[in-house]
């Protein structure tokens, strides 16, 4: 049970896909210019490493070694149109705004690298909460992301406004420059207070 | 030999199963889509040509991949032209949409269907204020990007700030205008 618990925690903090392992930055970069495009990068993302990782952990065995990878992103492309194609048909805005970020998670490392990593060589439990927890990883560091780029490059959170009229945006947070300045921040922030607590 | 044998068998199986999954999905996401479609489209011929929805009907007259017109029937009156066209903006193509009478006097309203312009700067051409004075300008003569307020109904005042933006909107219109009025032209003598 502490193994299994230990598989699905590991993703928050200790092997965050985007702050420690530093996987699936297109995603984080490009999507994070306000919290809505987040949740929608998270939601897909989710559904595509869970589905994956699932399928993966149970074809494991006959898949023969040569064509591993081949067969992997077969079923990772599968969920990953499955995802942009419900995103078309019930929430064309967002699938708008997400543009081509949505079909180009079939080349996310952090998916990828999860079935090659791990599903691959894990039983089906093990791999759906591995899964499940990098994409709670995942999402932690995109809404972090998405708040301070919006919050400062637009004055609103999910579209509602937090900062008063005498706040002016500070654009460049939307643009793609702001999305450096906010990850290289982050990452700091991160790398600091790990190393605070793995000393204390 | 045998190794080989199931390396394919098992690439082929989960590449038809995948087939078969996703054919199975659009089944009944594909028709969500077109209605998508269809109801943003009717929704931009409502916003630029004041069509009424439940009286009028439209039909479409060109449709290229950069160009398409829009006739707007009303009872057997052709109650407006609506036109698509697009360009090249400051970082990507804008893509937009204007409604114009059937006499080409004047433009009805105007529409930014597409664009990827500089925040706060070039993606000003989608907010109300600049969209506003794009009513009842003159569709029958080239309009020009004046930077002071317009005098006549020929000129477009330009965004400060967003030259390069500004000048393709209404490049885009006056590319567009001298195409309909051509195509449309030829179809009633045609006629």
């Amino acid at each position: 049970m502490s193994r299994l618990w230990k598989e699905f925690i590991k993703g928050w903090w200790k092997e965050n896909p985007v702050f420690v392992m530093v996987l699936g930055m297109c995603p984080t970069l490009a999507v994070t210019n306000s919290v809505q495009n987040a949740i929608g990068m998270i939601g897909a993302v989710t559904f595509v490493l869970i589905g994956s990782s699932l399928i993966v952990s149970l074809i494991r065995k006959i898949v023969p070694n040569q064509v591993r990878i081949a067969t992997f992103i077969v079923v990772i492309a599968t969920f990953v149109t499955m995802a942009d194609r419900y995103l078309a048909a019930y929430y064309p805005e967002l699938s708008k705004a997400l543009g081509p970020y949505v079909p180009l998670i079939v080349v996310n490392c952090i998916i990828l690298g999860r079935q090659e990593a791990f599903a691959s060589k894990n039983g089906v439990i093990a791999s759906l909460l591995d899964a499940l927890g990098m994409s709670i990883g995942f999402g932690i560091a995109l809404m972090f992301m998405s708040s301070v780029r919006e919050i400062l490059g637009s004055g609103t959170w999910l579209g509602m406004k937090v900062l008063g009229s005498w706040y002016i945006p500070w654009q460049v947070m939307i643009l793609p420059a702001g999305a450096f300045f906010v990850y290289g921040f982050l990452y700091w922030g991160f790398r600091a207070i790990d190393k605070a607590f793995t000393k204390g | 030999m045998k190794e080989s044998l199931r390396m394919i068998i098992v690439l082929t199986f989960f590449a038809a199963l995948s087939g078969g999954v996703l054919g199975w999905f659009n089944s009944f996401t594909e028709k969500r889509v077109e209605m998508n479609k269809l109801k943003e489209l009717q929704n931009s011929l409502k916003a630029v040509t004041e069509m009424d929805p439940k009286t009028d009907a439209y039909e479409n007259i060109v449709k290229e991949k950069d160009f398409e017109i829009y006739k707007i029937i009303s009872g057997t009156q052709v109650k407006a032209y609506a036109i698509v066209g697009e360009g090249n903006g400051y970082q990507d193509k804008i893509r937009l949409i204007f409604g114009v009478k059937p006499d080409f006097s004047e433009i009805i309203a105007l529409k930014v269907l597409e664009e990827k312009e500089t925040p706060g700067l070039g993606a000003k051409i989608e907010s109300p204020d600049y969209l506003a004075q794009w009513k009842g300008k003159g569709a029958n003569s080239k309009l020009e990007l004046v930077k002071t307020p317009p005098k006549t109904k020929y000129e477009v005042q330009a965004i400060s700030g967003a030259t390069i933006s500004s000048t393709t909107v209404v490049n885009i219109v006056n590319k567009s205008l001298e195409r309909a009025r051509r195509i449309i032209k030829e179809k009633e003598e045609g006629k």
